[in-house]
């Protein structure tokens, strides 16, 4: 009895450390395209609306969900509160403490990283310039995020439950 | 008062302004933030330096020395991190913040189709503390009225005497009605010195019943003013070039009084002034006011008629 229970809990965690692999790579295009579409709307309100860089930040806070509500919210934060700080280590900061929460990897940060280095420091239209160029690579990582989910969402699911049913087999 | 001015400093430099002898802070006119020379002072009768430890010395060498990280956080938060919602202000070389304060800005700028695009590299700054000096115009009023209707006036002087405070006092006193019947206003305010608007909404005190074109060229501005917000009396700042006294022409013959300033040390160096002679010889103003610096700014000189004679002497009101 208690072997069986012990075999069940095997396959179960297996299985589980499995779908949360899987989650990771489904997870990762989605997030990009969120902060894309983010990027998006700071674009319009940067070239249309030319509003204060914080405001902007408050309010894609408030309309996104988390990941991407955490950083612009702490950007928001940090742009109002930290006296003076350089509009790119405001950026940086918030980029680094959201991290740990995204399933995002690192050729992401590092676009985002390099765009905060331009952000809010030039007139319009190089604002518009640096924007198009980030939301390109993004695209670039997100198609390849996406090719990665095709190839491993599922590979990484079914190894869960297949490594669980090894090894219990092995061990019954 | 100052706080608005504080926050835009960086916090090295609010540090020394703030422990500025109390005096010294009350009638600071300029704070003057220069890369990689003296931090500088000015008061209406004298300049210092500040040394790092908040002390006002007079010899350049033991005074504070911002860098350039000071001036890249000072336009930091000047701009709140937004230097492209200040493309137009970086075009015309300064920015009004909170309290109608105004900040000048110097550095490399950059030129398009021979027009300045803005300034890039901004390694100077000129933060100019402004007054609202209640009541200061109300010893004028007796001079601009004939029975009850107000005359068209121009205050004549150099800059920094006074002349925009005084003329913001007489707005807030005339759209208020204070001790006259109150007026429309129209404030025509193409460098949002009378009445400093942020978003288009006053900072100072000028009366309820004023309207503000906000950063508008004056020209234009005049006839939309008079075509959509009939005024009864139209007020704008500097006028100088030919488009301006032809506008100013057009906005007599509607039927508007009109309270302008101008330039000039002296009635003489007014009638050399190429845009506004034609005025003073059409006799267009029945009211000149000439201010000077020499009893503290806002020192009345004189106040002269149409033909620009003298009607009162050398008075030494001190109105500012």
């Amino acid at each position: 009895m208690i072997k069986l229970l012990g075999a069940c809990f095997i396959l179960l965690s297996t299985s589980a450390i499995g779908f949360h692999i899987a989650k990771n790579f489904a997870d990762r295009p989605r997030q990009i395209r969120q902060i894309r579409g983010a990027l998006s709307l700071l674009q319009t309100d940067i070239v249309y609306g030319s509003r204060r860089l914080d405001r902007i930040c408050e309010q894609i806070a408030a309309r996104e969900k988390d990941p991407v509500q955490f950083l612009f919210a702490r950007c928001a934060e940090y742009l109002q509160h930290l006296d003076g700080v350089s509009t790119f280590e405001c950026w940086k900061r918030s980029v680094d403490e959201t991290w740990p929460r995204t399933a995002m990897r690192e050729p992401e940060r590092e676009v985002l990283t390099d765009f905060g280095k331009t952000l809010g420091i030039s007139d319009r239209e190089d604002q518009l310039a640096h924007l198009a160029r980030v939301q390109t690579s993004l695209e670039v990582e997100e198609s390849e995020a996406r090719e990665e989910q095709a190839r491993y969402e599922k590979m990484c699911r079914s190894l869960g439950v297949l490594a669980g049913a090894l090894i219990v087999i092995l061990i019954y | 008062m100052l706080s608005p001015i504080l926050e835009v400093l960086p916090l090295s430099i609010r540090g020394m302004v703030e422990s500025l002898p109390g005096k010294k802070k009350e009638h600071l006119e300029e704070i003057r933030v220069r890369q990689g020379r003296p931090l500088e002072v000015v008061s209406p009768w004298q300049y210092g330096f500040v040394s790092d430890r908040g002390r006002l010395v007079n010899r350049e060498e033991e005074a504070y020395r911002p860098g350039r990280e000071d001036c890249e956080k000072m336009l930091n938060l000047i701009s709140n991190h937004s230097l492209y919602a200040l493309e137009e202000e970086l075009r015309r070389g300064y920015v009004t913040i909170k309290g109608g304060h105004r900040i000048g800005l110097a550095g490399r700028v950059v030129v398009e189709g021979g027009q300045v695009k803005h300034i890039r590299e901004v390694a100077g700054f000129n933060v100019r503390i402004a007054r609202q000096v209640k009541g200061s115009a109300r010893s004028l009023l007796p001079r601009i009225l004939r029975g009850s209707r107000l005359e068209n006036l121009m205050i004549v002087s150099p800059p920094q005497c006074g002349k925009t405070t005084l003329l913001r006092d007489l707005v807030r006193i005339v759209s208020q009605g204070e001790g006259i019947a109150s007026r429309k206003v129209g404030v025509v305010d193409e460098r949002s010195e009378i009445a400093g608007c942020i978003d288009g909404v006053p900072q100072h005190e000028i009366g309820p019943r004023t309207d503000v074109l906000d950063g508008c060229p004056k020209a234009e501005g005049m006839m939309m003013m008079i075509r959509s917000m009939s005024p009864e009396l139209l007020v704008v700042d500097e006028i100088g070039r030919r488009e301006d006294s032809e506008a100013v022409f057009e906005a007599i013959h509607a039927g508007v009084q009109l309270f302008t300033t101008a330039h000039a040390k002296s009635m003489e160096e007014l009638c050399r002034r190429p845009g506004i002679s034609e005025l003073v010889r059409e006799g267009v103003f029945s009211r000149y006011v000439l201010l000077s610096r020499r009893k503290g700014p806002g020192t009345v000189e004189g106040i002269y008629d149409r033909n620009l004679c003298r009607i009162t002497g050398r008075e030494a009101t001190v109105t500012g």
